[in-house]
């Protein structure tokens, strides 16, 4: 369950984040955090130690799988959710080996965004 | 009155004068008149009478010297006469004019209309002068005319009476009609509903010993489970009948023509039943004649739900010799077969040939236990046959065989469009070959319809989801998105129609999908109403997988075909509204919010991206496609997004792919505008 959970967006599009926020409206979280890159991610997170990261790949400076890297070395616990246009078995299998916890394929509607939390263990 | 020079009459002194001097003081008048006229005096005694008098009442003049006045009127009028006449005497003014009755000297009885003279002044006499009209023809027209009329009035009014009656009777009438078809439609309905009742467990039983008969190896398990089957199998054709005579009672049976090659129908038909025949050693001849129309259109399911009831009865009913078949044209009417169906069996008495066509009759009560059946098969056919306008006609002789004939109209048909229609669903059936995955849901209440619907579908190579209420079924198409749903029709607390409109409402995903009823309820009208209520087909329990099969195809066929055209048509579309209502579950606001970021944001990256391939920099170029294919992808800015997905790859001069990108964002901005002015 989300309830009072702690959740980071890291996408460097305004739009997607606000996109995630929407859907996020209505989940009961308790705190909700937006990053526009790798190195605003680790920043944010060092602060808050979210339970769940939304975290997209491509991003300028610091990457998505660099960022999973460095948040793991802090922590097991915090789910991450990688966000990817990659549409591929290949690339899925590349975010799970990479540390995340689930495998989110843009586009992506409310209940998709659900159902791969929940399968990630929250 | 003789000799008198007084005059009672008026006018010109001059002309009576004559006429005294000429006639002798009126005599001759009086003598000749045709009216009777007689003087009597105070007492009645007559004084004078003429010859019209003497020969109404029929007298010699001698001898009605000294009679009285009263002698020629009729006892009973005799009061009424004198009390007018004294009247008079004593100075009144009774009626001058009055009928009454005489009597002849023969005693007949005359009518006679009296005209009284005026009273004379000073009259020695003091008696009456009356002139008297013979009016019994008059009177005896004008009574028997009263009579007519009375007897007129009398038949009148019994035919008024009878009128009444018979409404009463014609009312009656329409009552008891009335009643009769409140009856037959509460009988139509109570067959229905029984059968309703009967077949859903029976679904179960035949369904699951079918199942069992597969996997059972126990030869003595297998005798009863095959025991179990054909009961069953008999029970479902009883209730199958009953349902159909209801239908057809209820006139609720349709016409279904179709055309087909009759040749290839009815020899299929024939060799189907060589195995049973066979079996008793019996066979079977089949002979067409070289006139016979190729193809025909007629209701064939009709004429073969006949012909296998008449054929089958004939092997039924034959222990030895053969059964014939043969179609010819009817030589008595153009456009009219002939079915003659003949077999060596056991025959029909003379005295059972006419109940052979009523419900549950067979020869006789012996026969049903010798042979089984329902009893209802032949009286069906024979409805089936009024229903399609032909004639069903049979002789028999007891222990020789019987012969069972069928007239049936057809209309002939154009070979060559046949061969059209035949190729093109040979054509249409290739497509059916496509296979594709399907997402199927199946909705009962009863866990053993569950179960032998899923093992049916298992074998057809497809893996339902099972639940057991409509509620389930709500809570699964929130989250899947299935191609068909079958639903159970009758179950509690929330019934399959129901369950249908809330998926509709509900469940955007499922609004399209093709939702299947599963019922008992076989009626031929029941069709119609599930289509009205927003299911898209039927299927009556207990299901031939072969009918399953049929049903799966079809949908999955029409499934292959709409994939084929939505993603040739979506990829076209530059704004998915429906899409992203559905996404944005109606949040005007946001939908604005976001799609006013995009419009800010994307002319600035497209100009990054053509600054970027003038300078051959690819990767910028796939690096700003990737994240404008992402935001435009989430969107449901469908042909964008595939553009830029193009451009995220791009690593060559494209200037034609970038150049069709930028124009298509232009057109995509434009509709975004277009669509937040009309929705916003």
């Amino acid at each position: 369950m989300l309830k009072g959970r702690k959740v980071l967006v890291v996408d460097d599009a305004p739009i997607t984040q606000n996109i995630l926020k929407f859907f996020f409206k209505g989940m009961d979280i308790g705190l909700f955090e937006v990053a526009g890159d790798g190195d605003e991610a680790l920043k944010k997170y060092s602060q808050n130690h979210h339970d769940l990261i939304i975290m997209d790949l491509r991003m300028p400076k610091l990457d998505g799988f660099q960022a999973i890297e460095k948040i793991r070395e802090a922590s097991e616990e915090t789910k991450i959710i990688v966000l990817s246009g990659l549409d591929s078995e290949e690339a899925r299998q590349n975010a799970m080996d990479n540390g995340a916890d689930g495998f989110l394929l843009k586009p992506f509607n409310k209940e998709d965004l659900k159902k791969v939390i929940s399968s990630a263990g929250l | 009155m003789e000799g008198k020079s007084h005059s009672p009459f008026s006018g010109n002194p001059e002309s009576v004068n004559i006429i005294d001097r000429y006639y002798g003081n009126f005599r001759e008048l009086v003598e000749k008149s045709k009216i009777a006229i007689c003087v009597d005096d105070q007492n009645g005694k007559i004084i004078y009478c003429n010859d019209r008098f003497l020969e109404i009442f029929g007298y010699q003049r001698q001898e009605v010297h000294q009679m009285s006045i009263f002698d020629f009127i009729y006892p009973e009028d005799r009061e009424k006469v004198s009390k007018n006449h004294y009247e008079r005497l004593n100075g009144q003014e009774p009626e001058t004019t009055y009928i009454f009755r005489g009597v002849r000297k023969d005693g007949n009885t005359i009518y006679l209309e009296v005209n009284v003279g005026d009273t004379v002044d000073n009259d020695p006499l003091n008696g009456t002068r009356s002139y008297l009209v013979d009016v019994t023809e008059y009177i005896k027209n004008k009574n028997e005319l009263e009579n007519a009329k009375k007897q007129l009035e009398k038949t009148l009014k019994e035919i008024m009476v009878t009128n009444r009656e018979l409404e009463l009777l014609s009312e009656r009438t329409k009552i008891i009609a009335k009643k009769a078809e409140t009856a037959n439609i509460a009988k139509s309905e109570f067959l229905a509903n029984m059968s309703h009742e009967i077949r859903t467990p029976m679904t179960a039983i035949v369904g699951i010993a079918d199942l069992l008969l597969d996997e059972e190896c126990d030869q003595e398990k297998v005798e009863q489970l095959k025991i179990i089957k054909e009961s069953g199998d008999h029970l479902l054709k009883l209730i199958n009948n009953i349902l159909d005579l209801s239908k057809i009672e209820s006139r609720k049976m349709e016409f279904e023509g179709i055309s087909f090659n009759l040749l290839l129908e009815m020899e299929s038909l024939v060799k189907g039943f060589i195995p049973k025949a066979s079996k008793k050693g019996l066979s079977i001849e089949y002979e067409l004649t070289d006139e016979l129309p190729k193809y025909v259109h007629m209701d064939l399911n009709k004429l073969k739900q006949v012909l296998i009831n008449i054929i089958g009865n004939a092997i039924k009913f034959t222990e030895k010799g053969y059964i014939s078949v043969m179609i010819k044209p009817d030589e008595k009417y153009p456009n009219k077969l002939v079915f003659r169906i003949k077999d060596t069996g056991i025959g029909i008495r003379e005295d059972e040939m006419e109940s052979i066509f009523q419900p549950f009759t067979q020869g006789d009560g012996s026969i049903s236990k010798k042979y089984g059946g329902t009893g209802l098969g032949l009286s069906i056919s024979r409805e089936l046959v009024d229903f399609m306008k032909g004639e069903i006609s049979v002789e028999s002789e007891v222990g020789l065989g019987t012969v069972f004939e069928l007239s049936l109209p057809y209309k002939d048909i154009d070979d060559e469009l046949i061969e059209d229609s035949q190729e093109k669903e040979i054509k249409d059936y290739m497509v059916t070959d496509r296979s594709s995955t399907l997402e199927i849901l199946a909705v009962d209440d009863n866990d053993m319809n569950l179960m032998v619907v899923e093992q049916l579908f298992q074998r057809l190579g497809l893996d339902p989801d099972l639940v057991e209420s409509g509620f389930d079924a709500l809570e699964k198409c929130k989250k899947i998105t299935y191609d068909m749903i079958f639903m159970d029709i009758s179950m509690p607390d929330m019934d399959g129609i129901e369950t249908t409109a809330r998926i509709r409402k509900e469940c955007p995903r499922n609004r399209e999908s093709v939702i299947i009823a599963m019922t008992a309820h076989a009626m031929d009208g029941d069709r119609d109403s599930f289509i009205q209520q927003g299911l898209d087909d039927y299927i009556s329990k207990p299901f031939d997988r072969e009918i399953l099969r049929g049903l799966v195809e079809k949908y999955r066929n029409e499934k292959v075909l709409a994939i084929q055209e939505k993603s040739q048509v979506d990829g076209d579309i530059l704004l998915d509204v429906r899409e992203l209502k559905l996404k944005f579950e109606n949040e005007f606001d946001f939908i604005e919010e976001i799609m006013k970021m995009f419009m800010n944001e994307a002319p600035d990256k497209m100009d990054e991206i053509l600054l970027a391939f003038e300078k051959r920099d690819f990767k910028t170029v796939n690096d700003t496609a990737h994240y404008m294919k992402g935001v435009s992808a989430n969107l449901c800015l469908n042909k964008i997004t595939g553009l830029f997905e193009n451009l995220q790859h791009l690593n060559q001069d494209d200037i034609y792919l970038v150049n069709e990108t930028k124009d298509c964002l232009d057109s995509t901005i434009e509709k975004i505008r277009s669509f937040l002015r009309k929705e916003v």
